[in-house]
């Protein structure tokens, strides 16, 4: 009984696949193309980095909601037509672009496919056409951006962290750095910033608001600025634990704190999209 | 046309996939890097002897010399993300330190400025697979004792020296 089910399925499968190559769709297509930069620029880069210590897995929880927001924009794309011949060349030269081992070139491809698509009266094309600049925007435009604001931002954030600390004891801030009287010292390094956080952040609610299939209201806003004080703060108190002793830093930086604070992060502003964007659907 | 744009995508996604995992990847193309504890101490680095490392302002590799009473700091940093000159001078007071620092082979007592066109040449070659010389972006900073006299020489022979050991233990790796 099993088998057959099974072999029913796979035949079905095959059928599907028989007449997407006889014929493939607008959707088709753009299912090949964002496979193909799933697969080379985010899944094998967590290959390659969880192998060999050398890249930081960027295959994070932001790309992942991010792209299953793309399957669902493409979903609910059926048969329709939606693309012109431009687009084509753009999809097609995009993807073996790709090929480029450097993975930026992913997404410099996905900003000029964001901006082609973004302006487009079709709501679901121009939803994909965002959430390209939105992965353009994590994997490039915003590490860029922060080089431009460093020089500023990473003091005063480190300040923000100094601020409560002055009550616990006796520090001086020195630029990006806090420094103990008893010779303990953290420097905040351009890693440790708040910055790369709120760009996922705004990533993940960008994705979820998009897979709802809501437009945006001023409610989903709210939402979002809720959030990024809530990254704020949960950054800037473990710079303080960081910065308060040897043994803080040990544990926030080096150890499972760092883990922690990344899965409460997480599990925070999930927790508050689902529960503050979905109050605003069913209204 | 949509039946050559998904074959060349389907294509392009199964080649680019399994040639990053057969190694034409990032790490392939990635810039090297300097990693102090690479040196053991006692081995000789131009003119000083290294004596380990130490976690200071970042990780500090302590040397010796027959002309310097106390231990010298070395530490190496990425010319695009050094530590301000004013840190610095607050982790190492110029009135127990002379700090100064190696950059491309010359010696100066301010951080060296890394300007725009070298940022922009260095992300084309990355882009274009040519290999980074590590000399080009690598600063050294060097905290000797007050009590020491300076020798620019001997600074950028142990430089020179590091870059040297470095890049031989890089290319065996690679």
């Amino acid at each position: 009984m099993t088998t057959e089910a099974a072999r029913a399925a796979s035949g079905r499968v095959l059928e599907r696949i028989c007449a997407i190559i006889k014929e493939p769709s607008d959707r088709d297509i753009l299912a090949a193309f964002f496979a193909a930069l799933f697969l080379q620029v985010y899944l094998s880069r967590a290959f390659i980095g969880s192998a060999n210590g050398h890249l930081a897995a960027p295959l994070g929880a932001a790309e992942l909601i991010g792209f299953a927001a793309i399957g669902s924009m493409l979903q609910r794309l059926n048969s329709d037509r939606i693309l012109r011949s431009w687009d084509y060349v753009a999809i097609v030269f995009g993807g073996v672009a790709i090929v480029h081992p450097w993975s930026r070139v992913g997404a410099v491809v996905l900003t000029v496919l964001g901006l082609l698509f973004i302006f487009r009266s079709d709501r679901r094309r121009a939803s994909i056409g965002q959430l390209c600049l939105g992965l353009a925007w994590l994997g490039l435009w915003g590490p860029l951006v922060f080089r431009v604001i460093e020089p500023w931002f990473l003091p005063m954030e480190t300040a923000l962290g100094y601020l409560p600390l002055s009550m616990f004891g006796s520090f001086s801030l020195v630029g990006n750095a806090i420094l103990s009287d008893a010779g303990h010292g953290v420097v905040v390094n351009p890693a440790c910033s708040v910055f790369a956080n709120t760009i996922r952040t705004t990533f993940i609610w960008l994705a979820m608001v998009k897979v709802q299939g809501t437009e945006f209201r001023s409610w989903h806003f709210r939402v979002l600025a809720l959030s990024l004080v809530t990254v704020f703060l949960l950054n800037t108190s473990r710079l303080g634990l960081m910065a308060y002793s040897y043994n803080g830093y040990l544990f926030w930086h080096e150890s499972y704190g760092a883990r922690i604070m990344s899965w409460t992060m997480l599990a925070t502003v999930i927790g508050l999209f689902c529960f503050g964007l979905r109050r605003e659907g069913s209204s | 046309m949509r039946r050559v744009a998904l074959a060349l995508l389907v294509l392009s996604g199964v080649l680019g996939f399994f040639s990053r995992l057969g190694g034409w990847n990032e790490v392939a193309l990635s810039e090297p890097s300097l990693d102090l504890r690479n040196i053991a101490a006692g081995q000789n680095i131009g003119p000083f002897l290294a004596d380990g490392t130490e976690l200071r302002d970042r990780l500090s590799l302590r040397l010796l010399s027959t002309r310097c009473k106390g231990a010298i700091f070395l530490s190496a940093s990425d010319i695009y993300s050094h530590l301000p000159e004013k840190l610095v001078a607050e982790l190492y007071p110029p009135t127990e330190w002379r700090n100064f620092y190696v950059y491309r082979g010359q010696v100066s007592t301010q951080t060296p400025d890394y300007p725009l066109r070298d940022i922009i040449r260095r992300k084309i070659s990355l882009l274009l697979l040519s290999p980074v010389n590590l000399s080009e972006i690598t600063l050294f900073s060097f905290h000797l004792p007050v009590s020491c006299s300076n020798d620019d020489n001997a600074a950028i022979a142990g430089a020179t020296a590091i870059i040297t050991s470095a890049a031989r233990q890089y290319f065996s790796y690679q």
